[in-house]
C-alpha cells in the first residue's frame, strides 16, 4: 500500500480490517449502540459498553436463575402437574 | 436457599468479584470515553491513509473531565509510564495490538488538521514516524498514553468479563466477547421464556432445550426470538457445570417420580446437561475456544 507504513503493518493490516470488523459486530450486539448508527462509534465507546453490558446480562442471569429457582422450588408434585409434563414427554 | 457454589466454580469468582467494580467504570464511562475520544482525536494521526477501510470516526465531543479518575480503574494501570516517554513501547509490546487499536478512533478531521498544523515527532514516537500536531491541549502528551491505557484496560476487563479467554490477542478478545455475549443474550430468551409459566421451565429442563422447542414455547407465550441468526448448534457437552443454572435447586421428588431414567442429583447435572446442547454456552465455549479458534 504506501510507504508510509508502521512497522506492524505486515500483520496489522490483516487484523486491522479484522478488528473493526469485529467491533462492528460488537456494536451490533449491544442494544444501546444499535440505535447509534450513525458511522460514528469509537472502539473505546464499543468496548466500554461491552463491558457494562455483560456485566448487566450477568446481573439479569443471575436474577432469573433466582426467579427461576423460587419457581421451580414452588413446583408441587401433583397429579396435574405430572400429567401435562408427561404429556409432553410424549 | 440458593446454592450458588454448586456450579459456579469456575465462574463464581468472576462474576461476584465483579460487583464491587461494576461501580468503579460504569459510571465514569462517560467522560472517560469522552476524554479518550478527544485525546485520540488529535493525537493518532500518524496512520497511513491508505489502510482505508477504518469505518470509525469519533463522535466530536469535547467534554474534559476528571482526567485522573481513569487511574482509579480496577484494573493494573501500571503506573510506571506517566512520565517516561519510552513506556510507549511498553504498551505496545505488552498488548499486542493495541498500536491498531488507535486506528479505528481517528477521524478523518484530524488529519487535515494535523498537516496544517506542522509536525514534530516527540520523544514518544521513537521507533514510529508519528506526527503529532501541536495543538495546545492540556496535557496532552499525559492524555495520550491515558488513552493508550485506557485502551488496553478496556479490553483487559473485556477478557476478565469472558469466560476461559486465554488469549490475549484483540482478535482473539473481539471474537469470544462476540460469541459470549451471544450465548448469553440467547439464555436470557430462555431463561425469561422458563419463567413464566412453570411448566416450561420444568420441559425445558428435562427434555433438554432444542431449539424448536425452545421456540415453540417462545411463540405460545408471544415472545419473539430475536436470535435466529444465533441458532445454537446442538452440541453434546459432557458433564460440565453449567453456570447460569447453578443456583436453581432441582426439585428432586418431583423429578424422581416421572422421570426413572435419569438418577438424581447426578441428575442435576444430567437435567442442566439436558441444556447444554442447546445452550451453545461456556461448555462448549470453551471447547469452541479451543478448537475453532483459527
Amino acid at each position: 500500500m504506501s510507504s508510509r507504513r508502521s512497522r506492524q503493518s505486515g500483520s496489522s493490516r490483516i487484523s486491522d480490517d479484522q478488528i473493526s470488523d469485529l467491533v462492528t459486530k460488537l456494536q451490533h450486539l449491544i442494544p444501546e449502540l444499535r440505535r447509534r448508527r450513525s458511522g460514528k462509534v469509537s472502539a473505546s465507546t464499543v468496548l466500554q459498553e461491552t463491558c457494562s453490558y455483560i456485566r448487566n446480562l450477568h446481573r439479569e442471569v443471575d436474577d432469573l436463575s433466582d426467579r427461576l429457582s423460587e419457581l421451580l422450588a414452588s413446583t408441587d408434585d401433583n397429579s396435574a402437574e405430572a400429567a401435562i409434563i408427561r404429556s409432553l414427554l410424549n | 436457599m440458593l446454592n450458588k457454589q454448586g456450579f459456579m466454580e469456575g465462574w463464581n469468582n468472576d462474576v461476584g468479584s465483579l460487583a464491587v467494580k461494576d461501580q468503579g467504570t460504569s459510571e465514569r464511562a462517560r467522560s472517560d470515553e469522552k476524554r479518550l475520544i478527544t485525546g485520540l482525536k488529535s493525537s493518532y494521526g500518524y496512520v497511513d491513509h491508505d489502510q482505508a477501510d477504518i469505518q470509525f470516526q469519533i463522535v466530536p465531543e469535547i467534554h474534559k473531565e476528571e482526567e485522573k479518575s481513569e487511574k482509579d480503574l480496577m484494573l493494573a494501570v501500571p503506573d510506571e509510564h506517566s512520565e517516561t516517554g519510552d513506556h510507549h513501547d511498553l504498551q505496545i509490546n505488552g498488548f499486542s495490538d493495541s498500536s491498531d487499536n488507535q486506528y479505528y478512533s481517528r477521524n478523518k478531521h484530524d488529519k487535515l488538521k494535523r498537516r496544517s498544523l506542522g509536525n514534530f515527532s516527540d520523544d514518544e514516537s521513537e521507533g514510529f514516524t508519528r506526527e503529532v500536531p501541536t495543538v495546545t491541549i492540556k496535557g496532552f502528551k499525559k492524555r495520550r498514553r491515558d488513552d493508550i491505557d485506557m485502551m488496553s484496560n478496556k479490553m483487559h476487563t473485556l477478557q476478565q468479563l469472558l469466560p476461559n479467554c486465554h488469549k490475549e490477542d484483540t482478535v482473539s478478545v473481539l471474537d469470544t466477547a462476540i460469541e459470549y455475549m451471544k450465548d448469553l443474550q440467547f439464555q436470557l430468551q430462555v431463561m425469561s421464556i422458563m419463567r413464566m409459566n412453570r411448566y416450561f421451565a420444568l420441559a425445558t429442563l428435562n427434555l433438554g432445550m432444542h431449539n424448536d422447542l425452545v421456540t415453540a414455547m417462545a411463540m405460545a407465550q408471544g415472545i419473539n426470538l430475536m436470535n435466529q441468526t444465533t441458532s445454537p448448534p446442538l452440541i453434546p457437552t459432557p458433564n460440565w457445570p453449567l453456570p447460569p443454572f447453578s443456583n436453581i435447586p432441582f426439585p428432586h421428588t418431583a423429578y424422581q417420580s416421572l422421570f426413572p431414567t435419569t438418577a438424581l442429583p447426578a441428575s442435576s447435572t444430567q437435567c442442566v446437561c439436558g441444556l447444554a446442547p442447546c445452550f451453545p454456552s461456556f461448555l462448549d465455549f470453551s471447547s469452541r475456544m479451543m478448537g475453532g479458534r483459527q
